[in-house]
This record gives structure tokens, C-alpha cells and sequence, in this order.
């Protein structure tokens, strides 16, 4: 009998003791990749860039929301529920830029810096640290511009610093600016370009005047902290290569896909929200200078543009009241602009208005300016003669030495739209264009200046957070970042 | 067809009679020894063997004996065990006294071995099947509430076809949700399973010493349901038929006096509104047509507002929206007025037909229960329906006298229409969230009955603007809602459900002592669905479809040895399990719209459709167990388990753990036995134990995850995961000790007392850390979580007058729980659990209460005064606490009177404290829509008038220099913007509640009306989720017990009553 029991006993042991932790492949997930090589995590990154120069509201599945930039640059209003333009959004999570596109960057260089396999033969090692080097520094100088001192040499490390220390923005600056010299210099268009380039195709040429571009937008924002500076980092990119006349980069949006469609055409089209329209801010100032473009911002209302009032708390319901976004650039397949010809030149004038001295440029400030403006025009596709020489002669815009840096920033304003980022920046660093604030803002002080921190920065970095707290001021819309000079 | 089923039935019944052995017949009458009543439902049996039966309504018995039976044993719950030897006798009649020390309670406990009460070092709570079915619930949670104490009711709302949740013993993980393990005669299962009228009893297990055989999957406790069985004996027939309906009980106030509009979101009216605040009409011969310059100056609204901020109702005369739609309407004015319907006009008289037939019996050597339980139920929401059909079988056959052979089956089907929607949908699925939060008063229901225009085209009443264009296109589109009628008509959700769970195994008796089963045990449920949202509305038409299969299969091998060695006793099991679990599921979805109007399929898709795998897991779990339990002269007990688990989610080196629980027993008054003082405490028992259980991941979780992510345009995507994992992660153990003690008092009044403390530490967490080290969350070895608490009962018998006398059962029980977070890991001092709308979070926080809510208040001076700012609204911070989601304390009361054959019983359950966010109340309140939105100021003059005249809302308080405040702000300013700036203060609401849960009154027919063929018969009238006494949260339409999730409602759908008759038939 006792031997029987022991028997089955044994029997159960033996059930599980045929190595019981050995499990084959039950605890591997099938709808994950079991590794990403270089090319995979620089096309996803690359198609999270869109948000930061084509402002655009949420996306289902996205929190890259950044269209309360277009807010702060009046290019668009609210209408039935107004909040964002009013000043309501204090606190903005980032976690979507920092564990999205920039630790796929920061993967591609570790990748190459070890010589994993997974990094190998998608582009030599220079190309692919070159361009994951670029396009991290161009998500940073956004991340910087926005919140001001941000997580930056310690961040992107994993576990190995759960706290990381904020940079001061000088000191981030430093950087960026010493990472795209060093970036676009590490180029090489005789080794072999990057695969997974869903920007250039592997253009490695356009990889060095997008980082040079980059690298000019950037040094006047230097211009009230430290003129000098600005002006060599200008004179610097200048002399490396940025965009020449014609050359335009942009991002297409894939229409029928909704991975990859646009996201206004998701917002009106998709989700059929009607929330924001142009405002009156942008659109009575085209208006009323007979601006062709107006008809590209704007919807065309049978024949009218219908501008929303800009900072009013009333409630407004939009559907043929008032212009919603225009109907190419809320397609679904828009050709976003990223950097623009039409920007440099702006740029480059803004330079010239202050006498710099402008390598190669034998044009005047004014010829600057109408260039600008007519590149412009041909960037939105409306470019015609006789309009233009009338455009440019009209006294409203025609540029004058007394308020040319007014003029310039005032055009460069009209022709960034949607690129609220660039905007508000340039009106952050300039004053310009002339904005009011919301009347009915829910802040007192102002147009913003800047985002709050993540609402949870507090909870998860305390030191880190008090310590930007301590060295840059309080945690409001309204503290002024680094380069931000009263 | 049912009476073609009745006769199969009969037929059935008839060729298991023939079966059965006839050795001898023993017959009798079994009564009580206080008033020589029949005592139906005593267990007679054969000494020494199954075989035997149960006594009739009228305690008559009749067995047959086999040559061998010597002795026939009469037991009864409550009753002194009695034996009488059977000798020659044909006919013996017996009388039962009660037994004073009810000592021989059995439950059933972990694994299903039924265990005496007095043995077990821990408390369970057990409720009979007598319990459960005075009043028919339909599900087995709401059937516990108020009858077993620590539990917290977690309902769904009652209008839908959602079964309710519990939470045993409060939070004990950082999981917001806590939903205990189900189990059917030892097979998991899920509650929508269960057959509730083959429910004999339930046992729940709450404390980890309780579960410990179940090892880490009971971490949140066990519902261990022991279904109905055969018993030998002449076949019997059951039927219980009933039939509910349910209405609305608990619906938020609104108010009647302002239609919709924006008008006092305004100072002034400006050139936007008339002095009434009226939006009117301006004819633009730019804009309008030639024959709308006679509609120039008439009174229109806001139609493309959601909100109730416009015009007082006065029964001035105005255009409705209707008005704008071409047709014979076109042009027509009518009186603002209120419209009489109220919104539970809009809800129908849900329906519950709940139907079952059982057919039970045996014979020597097999018991069988067959069951057919049908259900067929509308809800209130228009449109929406259920029909369940299950089968059920319970069977053991004895093979030898050795071996016994036991198959369980329950297969359930059902087919659900118009699944309610819940909570914030943007979608505008969720019509009571259209109703709570965005609806107006000047609606008129008939109108929105007939929302398609004559050409096809759907007719809103949130349309556009006609002074903005006459283009109809434009004016009259869908700004943000739907008729709610073309929503529950037209755009629902089907869903096709199959589970079955089941098992088979056998049982083999070597000897006395030792036994030895097995089981192969399956719970399988595959789903498909669909949703649709049809064409033409505010929503772009789509088409989803899934198909998703759940599956455990267990494979189970226990040995048992159960002897008495004089003043001792064993009673040990070893065994062995192997778990395999597999949930995938697949869907599509149509993108960008349909190609056709309401072409449903996937091929309708416009954009390339959505093909996704959007839940995927499989795990496999080894174990070997043990368990032993000693006893020593009816006193002393000791038990101790010991569980070893592979689990298949934990790296290879780490995957293997053990862990163990030892507790006893003590029955004191054994001791005391001639002592005066058993006449006042005749019982008394103290008990202790201590356990551990361990703990593993979710499947998939040991590394950093790398995921596909959509291509662009035929290049691949991919991203690295967001939670940092190491890929060392090991196995926790939570250490819980808990001591109690069962007392009874002058035979009447039973005492249960249990303290308990949990520590959870070492646990494997998630935790979010700072996104800029490029992970939000970090999977860690740490923690640690305590959870600490009591649970007391009392009930009492007052008057116990037998069978057909006076009889009276009382149960008052009662339980606290702290859930405590008392360390993470050292940098990161914070678990953020989840999110809702205006920054509301769930967090837990060091050193803090478990589940604390934080979020925005006014800021305050020193003095307390409000800050506000210039604009006279006030200024708020982020990131304060309010409290905790966990209720001070939770119970029940069960209450039970029976007079000859009527019977009246009732249940109460409460809660106290416990706070939860409540988007009705935000939105209700900031829309203008609830009834305390409309009032006067501080002034006396209405704050909905323009504070440009008198109106407005003075928020008391002082600027940040100190000057007291002097800026009127509009209503929709106050409303909206301020209160939502204090959100956590003012959008948080109190969880507590008292509720009459269920009241049954039933009437057993006397047998003298039955006739022969009719052995009983039973009707009763039930009325359940009765009366919600008292609850704050009541103000804004809200029921805390059935909220639509753990710590917040984002459009909480209508508490309803049910109102029910019951008849149950013994054949």
C-alpha cells in the first residue's frame, strides 16, 4: 500500500521535476520585435519631427500636442471651447519627446559607439552618429526654447541617473551648438549615406545644411544674451552651408494612411472637431494688405476669409462663421515645411538690418526682405508679378529702415504659419510682431513665455526640479529662460 | 417547445428510477424537538457510506438501505448529529435538537475541501445557499453585499450588463483594481458564468493563510462557489421562474428655467446678445437669401452650443432648431418654454426574464444535477439587450468502490445588443453622459424621436449657425452631438460570447485514510464583436470587429490522508498543479469612413483599415503544494501549507519560489466544559495564523520591450519600449498575519472577530520615474505596502420557532482597512496610478494613505481667503492633496423573519468615506445643467444675468495685495473656470453611502395545496438595489456603490431599481 502511495507520489514529482524552470518560448511576446536596427529607430524619429515645426493639435494616439504654440502666435483662436488661447495650459508633459524620438536617437549613437551589429551596414558609422547627432540636437533646441533649463547631459541614461540633473540653457546652447559643427563636419558624402531616411532618402549633403540651418535659426536667439556670439554662430552656419534659393525642406504626410496622415486632416476631417479657425490677429493684417496667402491659411468661405477674434472667453461655433485651417494644409497628405528658404532669407535680413556683415550676400536689406517675401509667395504657391511688385510697394509692408526689424519679423510672422514654435520665438526675442495679449486670459502676465514643467517634474526629479526652480525662477508661464533678455 | 422539454425531462426521470438498486426501504419523519414540526432538508445516510437522501418540505425521508447498512445518520446544520440503528425496522422517526454549540459548521475552503469551522486558524466568510436565493440577484457580488464582512461593493452601474466588482480586504498592491480570483468546484471561472440558482454556498477567502493553496493568483482573495450536487434518491425538478423590471432610481436634478446658450459666459451682452440675452438673427443680404430678411431680428440660440448658459425661458416666442431644416417646418417660431419630459422619460422599463429547470438525483453508485438556465434582459437604455442560455452539469459516478468519477460542465452563450456605453466618450456613445453633462431643457423629446429628415439625412439639435451662412450644409451639421435616439438606434456594439468551463477528474479511496484525485480543469471563453457608428452623424462612420479567446487549462493531482490517532488527529494533502493561460485577441477597425452609407464590414474601410493584436499573453505555472492539519481532543489545531511555483514570467535563474503559512487553533471553552461560564459563552475559540505568497509579473515583462510602430510608407518603424527593465527581476514574498476569535453567546448571538496586517513588501513594481532618463517607468524589486484592518460580525437567532413557527435570523457585519504606502524606492517618493480630465490623479504616495487624490485648488492666504486675480477668478495650484479613495469603513446588515410559510428578508449595505472624482458633477455643474447653477448673488439679483446688469458671481476673497475682491464674473465663469480650478476640492465627492440593497417577501404554499405531483412551490417578490438611504454623492445623480469605475465616473450611467416576482416549483 505505502509503496503504491510513494509511487504516485513520485509520479507528481516527476510531472514537474523534468526541469520545471524551463519554459522554451512561453514568455516571448510575438508582437514585439526582438531587436531594432539603426534604420527602424531613426524613421520613427523622424516621423515624430513634423510636430515641432508644423504645430497641429493632439493626434489620438500622440501626445505630441503642440498647437497651443500657434496660440501663443495668434495664428489661430479658439472657438467653442477657448482655453489654450487663453493662456490655460500652464504645465506641459514632455515625456513623449524624451522617450520617443530622443532615446531612439540616443540608442542610434550608443549602437555605433559600440559597434553592435544592429548599427552595421545601414550607412557608415560617421553618417549615421553625424545624423542621429543632428536630429537629437534639433529636438533639444526645441525642448530648451520651450521650457527653458531642461534635463540635458545627464538625460537619456536609463537607470544609471533616475534623476537627472537640469542643464542650464546657456550650457545646453554651448553644446548644441558645439554638436551640430561637430556633427555636420563628421558628414561624409564619399562613405556610405544612412538607409531609414524617410527626410533626404540618404541625401547626406541635405543632412549637413539642415544641421547648419539649424545652427543659424539658433544663433539669433542669442541676440539680446550675447550679441557677439549670435553673430559669429551666424556667420559660422552661414559660411558652413544652409539652405540656398529653391531649396525648401519639408515633411510629407501620407494621405490615406492613418499612421501617417496628416493631423489636421485628422482633426477636421477624421474626428470632425472644429475647434479653431484662423484668428483675426493674422488674418484681418492679410486682409487688409491684400495678401494672397490668406487664401491658403484661411478656408475660403465662399469667396471670404471669416477671421475668429483672437482672446475672447465667448464661446464662438465656427462651421461656416468662421475660416477653419486652409484646405491644402489640412489635407491629408500636406507637404509640411520644416525649414524654409523663405526663413533664411528672413533670418539672413534680420542679420543685414543689424549690420552684420553677410558672407557673399551682395544684396541690400530691403532686397533681403522682398526676396524673402517673394520666396514666400513661392513657397505657398501663390507667387504672381504684378501682385507682388503691388504687395511690396504697399506702404503697410514696404520695408523702411526706421522699423525694418519690425517689418521683417511682422513678414516672417505671416509667412510661418502654423509654425508657432518659430514664431512665438521670434516675438519672445524681438517683441515682434505687435501682439496683445488674450483679453480674456486666465493668466494675469501676459503672453506666455514659456511652458511649465511637466506637472509630475516635481514628484519624479525633486532636486533636479528645485534646483532649475532656484536658478531660473518660478515655475509659471510667465519666468523668463536664459536667452530670454528683458 | 417547453412542454416537449418538461416530458424529455420526465422521461429522463423516469429511466433513472429504473436504475436504481433496491435492497430494503427505510422510511420516516424527521421533526423538530422544539415544536414537532416537519424539519425538511435533513441529510439521512448510511452509515459508513454516500448512500442515502434528504427529508421532504414535511421532514419525510425515504431511503433505500443496502443489505450491509447497520446504522442510518440524520444531520442537519444547527442540529445535534443523531444515529439510530436500523435493526428490522421500516419506519423510524426521529426527532432533532438543536445544537448548542454549533460546532459542526462545515465550509468550504481553499481547493474545495469542505473543513469544520473550528479547525480553521483563519476567518472565511460563508454564506448559504438559503441566503443567496431569497433574493435572485444576477450576479454572485451583488448577491454577497451586506452579508460578509471587509468587503467594499465596487458595482457597475445597475443599467447595464456589467456584473458588479468587490474588493476583499482593501487595496493591497499598487493596482487600482482589485478583483478576487472566482472559482466554481475548483475550476476558475468568471462571474457572468456562474448559474446562480445551482448555487449551494460561498465561501470567501480572504486573508493570505485562507488562500495560500492558490498561491499567487489569490493575492486579492478567492470567491470559492460550491454548486448544487445530486443526491440519491427519486429524481427531483426544480424551476424557478422570474421576472424583473427596472426603472431609473437615482438621476441627477436639472434645472427648467434657462434653454441653451452661452449668453451668461458674457459681462455684457455686447453686440452678441439682446438686453434678455437673447442671440438673434441678423439678416445679411451677403449671406442670406432674400426670403430670410423677414426672420431679421427674431429670436434664435446658440444651436451649435452644448451648454445651458442661454436665455431664460419665458415662453417668448423663437426659432427651434428644427425650424432651420427644409420643410414644411422651415421659418416656424415657437414659446421658449421647458419641456415637460424628463430625462427618465427618455429611459425605458428594462425587463429581466430569468428562467432555469434543474433535474437532480442518483442512485447507488451516481448523482447528477442537470441545469437549463435562460435569460433574456432589456435595459433601460433603448435598444439594448441580452439573451444568455447555459447548460450545466454536475455528475460523479462510482466505478468500483474505489473510484469515482467526476465531471462538471457549465457551457454559457449569450448574445448582447447595445453594450451602454460609459463614461467621458468624445464619441458620443455614452447618452447619459449627453444627459448629465451636455444636454438642454428646451429639448423636446418628440422632436428628437424623428431625427431623420424626409430626404435621409439626420437631424441634430447642436447645429450650426444660420447667421454665419444659409449654406445648409454648413448651418445644419452635427456640431458635437447627436439625437440620442439615432445614437442607441443606430450606433451599438454586438457581442457573441462562448465560455465553457469544466472538469473531469476522479477520486480514488485506497484505503480509510489515504486518497488520491486528479483533475483536468478547463475555463475557455472566446468572444466576437462588433461596433458601429452609423453614417451621417457628428462622428465619422466606422466599423470595428474582434475576436478574442481566453483560455486556462489546470491539471491538478492531490493526494489526501485524513486519520484519528486517538487525541489526535491529521488531515494532510500533497499535490501538484500544472497552469497554462492564453488571452489573445485580434481586431479591426475601418479608418477615415465607410465607402458606402452603413455598410458595415471591414471592407468598407476608406484609409488602409486598422489590423491589430492588441492583447496578447500566455503564461505557464508549476506548482507542487502541501498542506497538514493537526488536531488534538477538539481543542487545539494547527495547520501549515507550503507552495513552490515556476512561473513561466520570471527570468530563468529566478523563476522558482516557495512559500509557506502556519496557523491555529484554540477552542477554549472545550476547557471549560462543567464551568458555570459555558452557560453564558458556549463557544469560544481563538485562532492565528501567518502566511506568505509570493508574487510574479505579468507575462512578457522581463525586458525592455522593443515595438513595432506603424510604418512610413514601406520603411520600418521602431521605437524602444518605455519601461526600463534590468531582466532581474525576482519573485516577491508578501508576509500577512491575522488573529481572530469565534465566540457564542447564550446560544443565540454569534461573535466573529479578525485583525489582520499585510506586509507587501519587496515587491515587483513599475514605477514611473523622470521621462528624461528616456523611460516613464522602471521595473523594480521594491517597496513596501501594508495593509492593516479588522473585520467584525455578529448574528443572532432571537427567535428560532422551527419550521413553521416564528423564526429569526439577524447578521450585522462590519470591516475596516488601511492600505498604507510606506516605501518605494529612494529617489522616486510617488506612484502615479492614473489620470482623469483637469489634472485629477490617482496617486500613492510615501508615507501616505494609499490611493490619494491630487489636483487643483484655490490658493489660499494665510488668513484662508481665496486669491483671486485681477480678473476676479481665482488663482490655484497644482499638485494638492485631497485624500484618500479608501472608505473609512464598510458593512452590511442581513435581516431575515419567517412566520408558517411567509417569509420576509431584507439586506442593507454601507460605506463611509471613500472619495471619488465625479465628471457629472464637473461637467452638470460647468454646463449650466444642474439645478444649483441657477441662483441669486450676494446682491439678490440673478447671477445668470450679465454682471454688467447687477449679475454675475463675486468669488469671496482678496487679490494677491490683499484688496478684497470686487470682480463680478459671469455664471458660466464661476461654473466652469473657477470651479474646475479648484477641481479637487469641488468635483471630488464623498463615497459614502446607506442602501437598502434587496428585500424579499416570500410565501411557501402548503404543501396541502400542491397536491402529489407538487413538492413545493415558493413566490416570492423581490425588490432589489431598493432605496439609497442616504449617500451625498445621491445630489449629483450618483450611486457610490455601483460606480462605473474604482475611483471615478466619467458619465455615470442611471442607478435603477428592480422591482420582481419569483416562483420556484419542486417537482
Amino acid at each position: 500500500m505505502k509503496n503504491k502511495f510513494l509511487l504516485v507520489i513520485s509520479i507528481l514529482f516527476a510531472l514537474v521535476a523534468c526541469d520545471p524552470t524551463d519554459f522554451g518560448d512561453v514568455n516571448v511576446d510575438p508582437r514585439q520585435v526582438k531587436e531594432a536596427p539603426t534604420p527602424t529607430l531613426l524613421t520613427y524619429a523622424l516621423q515624430k519631427m513634423p510636430y515641432i515645426a508644423f504645430n497641429s493639435p493632439d493626434r489620438n494616439e500622440s501626445v505630441l500636442e503642440t498647437n497651443y504654440l500657434n496660440f501663443y502666435a495668434q495664428y489661430l483662436s479658439e472657438g467653442p471651447y477657448p482655453g489654450g488661447s487663453l493662456y490655460s495650459t500652464r504645465n506641459l508633459a514632455w515625456s513623449d519627446w524624451y522617450t520617443g524620438p530622443l532615446y531612439n536617437l540616443q540608442t542610434i549613437i550608443d549602437y555605433n559607439n559600440e559597434d553592435n551589429a544592429l548599427a552595421q551596414g545601414y550607412g557608415s558609422k560617421n553618417n549615421q552618429l553625424a545624423v542621429a547627432r543632428i536630429l537629437k540636437a534639433y529636438f533639444f533646441w526645441f525642448l530648451t526654447d520651450v521650457y527653458g533649463d531642461i534635463p540635458y547631459s545627464e538625460a537619456l541614461k536609463g537607470n544609471e541617473v533616475l534623476t537627472p540633473a537640469y542643464d542650464s540653457q546657456e550650457s545646453i546652447y554651448n553644446d548644441l551648438f558645439n554638436e551640430l559643427t561637430e556633427a555636420q563636419a563628421q558628414i561624409s558624402e564619399s562613405e556610405d549615406a544612412i538607409t531609414g531616411d524617410i527626410l533626404f532618402d540618404g541625401d547626406m549633403t541635405m543632412w549637413k545644411k539642415f544641421a547648419n540651418t539649424t545652427r543659424l535659426f539658433m544663433s539669433l536667439r542669442l541676440i539680446k544674451r550675447d550679441p557677439a556670439k549670435a553673430q559669429a554662430e551666424f556667420t559660422a552656419a552661414i559660411n558652413a552651408g544652409v539652405l540656398a534659393e529653391g531649396e525648401n525642406i519639408t515633411y510629407q504626410f501620407i494621405g490615406g494612411d492613418p499612421n501617417n496622415w496628416n493631423p489636421w486632416y485628422e482633426d477636421y476631417s477624421n474626428d470632425n472637431r472644429n475647434d479653431y479657425a484662423i484668428s483675426n490677429t493674422l488674418g484681418d493684417f492679410m486682409l487688409a494688405n491684400n495678401d494672397p496667402r490668406v487664401f491658403i491659411y484661411g478656408e475660403n468661405l465662399n469667396g471670404q476669409i471669416k477671421t475668429l477674434p483672437y482672446g475672447s472667453n465667448q464661446a464662438k461655433n465656427i462651421p461656416g462663421a468662421y475660416s477653419r485651417v486652409g484646405s491644402s494644409l489640412q489635407a491629408d497628405n500636406t507637404e509640411a515645411p520644416i525649414f524654409t528658404y523663405a526663413q533664411v532669407l528672413f533670418v539672413i535680413a534680420e542679420a543685414a538690418q543689424r549690420g552684420w556683415a553677410i558672407p557673399e550676400e551682395a544684396r541690400t536689406t530691403q532686397q533681403l526682405y522682398e526676396d524673402a517675401i517673394k520666396a514666400s509667395w513661392q513657397f505657398w504657391g501663390v507667387y504672381d508679378a504684378t501682385q507682388y511688385a503691388t504687395f511690396i510697394a504697399d506702404p503697410d509692408i514696404a520695408y523702411s529702415a526706421a522699423n525694418g526689424l519690425e517689418r521683417i519679423i511682422t513678414q516672417k510672422w505671416v509667412h510661418q504659419y502654423l509654425n508657432g514654435f518659430e514664431a512665438w520665438t521670434d516675438w519672445r526675442r524681438t517683441g515682434y510682431p505687435v501682439l496683445t495679449p488674450a483679453h480674456d486670459a486666465t493668466q494675469t502676465g501676459g503672453i506666455p513665455r514659456r511652458m511649465g514643467y511637466p506637472s509630475n517634474a516635481n514628484a519624479l526629479n525633486e532636486n533636479g526640479y528645485e534646483a532649475a526652480i532656484a536658478r531660473q525662477g518660478a515655475d509659471t508661464n510667465f519666468t523668463r529662460i536664459w536667452w530670454d533678455v528683458q | 417547445m417547453k412542454k416537449l422539454l418538461l416530458l424529455s425531462l420526465f422521461l429522463l426521470a423516469g429511466l433513472v428510477q429504473q436504475a436504481m438498486a433496491q435492497d430494503r426501504t427505510v422510511t420516516g419523519r424527521v421533526t423538530d424537538a422544539a415544536n414537532n414540526e416537519g424539519l425538511p432538508g435533513v441529510t439521512v445516510l448510511v452509515k459508513g457510506t454516500q448512500i442515502g437522501g434528504a427529508t421532504d418540505v414535511n421532514g419525510n425521508y425515504s431511503i433505500n438501505v443496502p443489505a450491509s447498512g447497520t446504522t442510518l445518520v440524520f444531520s442537519f446544520v444547527g442540529y445535534t448529529t443523531t444515529e439510530r440503528a436500523i435493526g428490522n425496522a421500516t419506519t423510524i422517526n426521529i426527532t432533532l435538537g438543536i445544537d448548542a454549540k454549533q460546532l459542526n459548521e462545515v465550509v468550504v475552503t481553499a481547493l474545495g475541501y469542505a473543513r469544520e469551522k473550528e479547525t480553521l486558524p483563519y476567518s472565511v466568510g460563508a454564506v448559504s445557499s438559503e441566503n443567496l436565493t431569497y433574493a435572485k440577484s444576477n450576479d454572485v457580488t451583488t448577491a454577497l453585499a451586506g452579508k460578509v464582512a471587509g468587503i467594499q461593493m465596487q458595482g457597475s452601474p445597475s443599467s447595464t450588463f456589467d456584473n458588479a466588482n468587490v474588493v476583499i480586504r482593501g487595496a493591497n498592491s499598487l493596482n487600482t483594481s482589485n478583483p478576487p480570483l472566482y472559482i466554481v468546484d475548483g475550476t476558475v471561472t468568471d462571474q457572468s458564468n456562474v448559474i446562480m440558482d445551482n448555487v449551494e454556498s460561498i465561501s470567501v477567502l480572504k486573508g493570505a493563510a485562507a488562500t495560500a493553496l492558490y498561491g499567487i493568483r489569490a493575492a486579492n482573495g478567492v470567491i470559492l462557489i460550491t454548486s448544487k450536487k445530486g443526491v440519491r434518491g427519486a429524481p427531483t425538478v426544480e424551476l424557478n421562474l422570474s421576472a424583473a423590471f427596472e426603472r431609473p432610481s437615482v438621476m441627477m436634478p436639472r434645472q427648467n428655467q434657462y434653454a441653451g446658450g452661452y449668453t451668461s459666459a458674457a459681462s455684457s451682452p455686447g453686440s452678441t446678445y439682446d438686453a434678455e440675452g437673447f442671440y438673434n438673427f441678423q439678416y445679411d443680404p451677403d449671406t442670406h437669401p432674400e426670403s430670410w430678411a423677414a426672420f431679421d431680428g427674431q429670436h434664435i440660440l446658440e444651436y451649435g452650443a452644448d451648454e445651458s448658459w442661454g436665455p431664460k425661458m419665458n415662453g417668448q416666442l423663437y426659432r427651434p432648431y428644427w425650424s432651420w431644416f427644409p420643410g414644411a417646418d422651415f421659418g416656424t417660431q415657437v414659446p421658449l418654454e421647458p419641456q415637460p419630459n424628463d430625462v427618465r422619460d427618455f429611459f425605458q422599463t428594462g425587463v429581466n426574464l430569468n428562467n432555469s429547470i434543474a433535474v437532480s438525483g442518483g442512485g447507488d453508485n451516481f448523482l447528477y444535477r442537470l441545469t437549463y438556465a435562460n435569460q433574456d434582459r432589456t435595459l433601460i437604455i433603448p435598444e439594448a439587450r441580452r439573451t444568455q442560455h447555459q447548460v450545466g452539469l454536475n455528475s460523479s459516478l462510482d466505478i468500483t468502490k474505489k473510484l469515482t468519477v467526476l465531471a462538471d460542465l457549465t457551457f454559457s452563450y449569450s448574445d448582447t445588443k447595445g453594450q451602454p456605453g460609459e463614461g467621458y466618450d468624445l464619441e458620443g456613445l455614452n447618452v447619459s453622459q449627453n444627459f448629465n453633462q451636455w444636454f438642454q431643457q428646451q429639448l423636446d423629446f418628440d422632436r428628437l424621436k424623428n431625427y431623420r429628415n424626409p430626404d435621409g439625412t439626420l437631424q441634430s439639435w447642436n447645429i450650426g449657425d444660420p447667421n454665419a451662412t444659409s449654406d445648409p450644409s454648413l448651418y445644419l451639421a452635427p456640431q458635437y452631438w447627436d439625437s440620442p435616439y439615432f445614437v442607441v438606434e443606430n450606433n451599438y456594439t454586438t457581442q457573441a460570447n462562448n465560455r465553457l468551463v469544466g472538469n473531469l477528474g476522479f477520486r480514488y479511496k485506497f484505503n480509510d485514510y489515504f486518497g488520491w484525485q486528479s483533475f483536468a480543469r478547463m475555463s475557455n471563453r472566446s468572444r466576437q464583436g462588433d461596433a458601429r457608428v452609423a453614417t451621417g452623424g457628428v462622428i465619422t462612420d466606422r466599423y470595428q470587429m474582434y475576436q478574442d479567446v481566453t483560455r486556462e487549462m489546470n491539471y491538478e493531482t492531490n493526494f489526501t490522508f485524513k486519520r484519528t490517532f486517538g487525541k489526535f488527529s491529521v488531515d494532510a494533502l500533497v499535490g501538484g498543479n500544472i497552469r497554462k493561460n492564453l488571452y489573445d485577441r485580434l481586431q479591426a477597425t475601418t479608418q477615415g469612413g465607410l465607402s458606402f452609407p452603413n455598410y458595415f464590414d471591414i471592407s468598407a474601410s476608406i484609409a488602409r483599415p486598422l489590423i491589430e493584436r492588441p492583447d496578447y499573453e500566455k503564461q505557464t505555472v508549476r506548482s507542487v503544494y502541501g498542506r497538514a492539519s493537526f488536531g488534538f481532543k477538539d481543542f487545539l489545531y494547527l495547520d501549515v501549507t507550503g507552495r513552490n511555483d515556476w512561473s513561466s514570467t520570471l527570468p530563468v535563474d529566478n523563476n522558482s519560489f516557495f512559500y509557506k503559512s502556519i496557523g491555529g487553533s484554540f477552542v477554549f471553552t472545550e476547557l471549560l466544559k462543567e464551568s458555570p461560564v459555558t452557560r453564558i459563552l458556549s463557544l469560544g475559540k481563538l485562532r492565528g495564523s501567518w502566511a506568505e505568497v509570493g508574487d510574479d509579473p505579468d507575462p512578457f515583462q522581463v525586458y525592455t520591450a522593443i515595438n513595432n510602430s506603424a510604418l512610413y510608407n514601406g520603411t520600418a518603424s521602431a521605437a524602444i519600449g518605455n519601461t526600463y527593465r534590468t531582466g532581474n527581476i525576482r519573485p516577491s514574498l508578501t508576509t500577512s498575519w491575522e488573529i481572530g476569535t469565534d465566540l457564542r453567546l447564550f446560544d443565540l448571538l454569534g461573535l466573529e472577530f479578525t485583525y489582520y496586517v499585510d506586509d507587501n513588501k519587496d515587491k515587483i513594481l513599475t514605477l514611473d520615474i523622470d521621462p528624461t532618463t528616456g523611460f516613464s517607468s522602471y521595473q523594480i524589486n521594491a517597496g513596501k505596502i501594508q495593509r492593516k484592518g479588522f473585520e467584525a460580525s455578529i448574528s443572532a437567532t432571537p427567535f428560532r420557532g422551527g419550521s413553521s413557527g416564528f423564526n429569526w435570523d439577524v447578521a450585522l457585519n462590519f470591516g475596516r482597512n488601511r492600505s498604507m504606502v510606506l516605501e518605494l524606492e529612494d529617489d522616486i517618493q510617488t506612484y502615479l496610478a492614473s489620470t482623469q480630465r483637469n489634472d485629477t490623479r490617482l496617486e500613492h504616495r510615501v508615507g501616505k494613505e494609499w490611493g490619494m487624490l491630487v489636483g487643483r485648488m484655490w490658493n489660499r492666504d494665510d488668513a484662508g481667503n481665496v486669491i483671486v486675480g485681477s480678473n476676479g477668478i481665482p488663482t490655484y495650484s497644482t499638485n494638492q492633496e485631497r485624500g484618500t479613495i479608501q472608505p473609512d469603513y464598510t458593512g452590511g446588515l442581513f435581516n431575515n423573519v419567517s412566520y408558517k410559510g411567509f417569509n420576509l428578508s431584507f439586506s442593507l449595505d454601507f460605506q463611509n468615506g471613500g472619495l471619488f472624482h465625479s465628471l457629472t458633477k464637473m461637467y452638470g455643474l460647468g454646463t449650466g445643467l444642474h439645478e444649483n447653477t441657477v441662483g441669486v448673488n450676494d446682491q439678490g439679483h440673478d447671477w445668470r444675468d450679465f454682471p454688467s446688469a447687477g449679475g454675475g458671481i463675486l468669488v469671496p476673497g482678496v487679490q494677491a495685495d490683499g484688496s478684497p475682491n470686487t470682480t463680478y464674473i459671469p455664471a458660466r465663469s464661476y461654473f466652469y473656470t473657477a470651479l474646475q480650478r479648484d477641481n479637487i476640492n469641488q468635483m471630488v465627492l464623498d463615497g459614502s453611502y446607506l442602501k437598502l440593497r434587496e428585500v424579499r417577501l416570500g410565501y411557501e404554499f402548503p404543501k396541502a395545496w400542491l397536491g402529489n405531483f407538487i413538492k413545493g412551490a415558493n413566490f416570492g417578490i423581490i425588490v432589489s438595489n431598493a432605496w439609497l438611504i442616504y449617500a451625498p454623492a445621491k445630489e449629483y445623480g450618483i450611486d457610490p456603490s455601483e460606480l462605473e469605475n474604482t475611483w471615478y465616473e466619467g458619465g455615470q450611467l442611471p442607478s435603477t431599481r428592480t422591482t420582481g416576482f419569483n416562483l420556484r416549483v419542486r417537482l
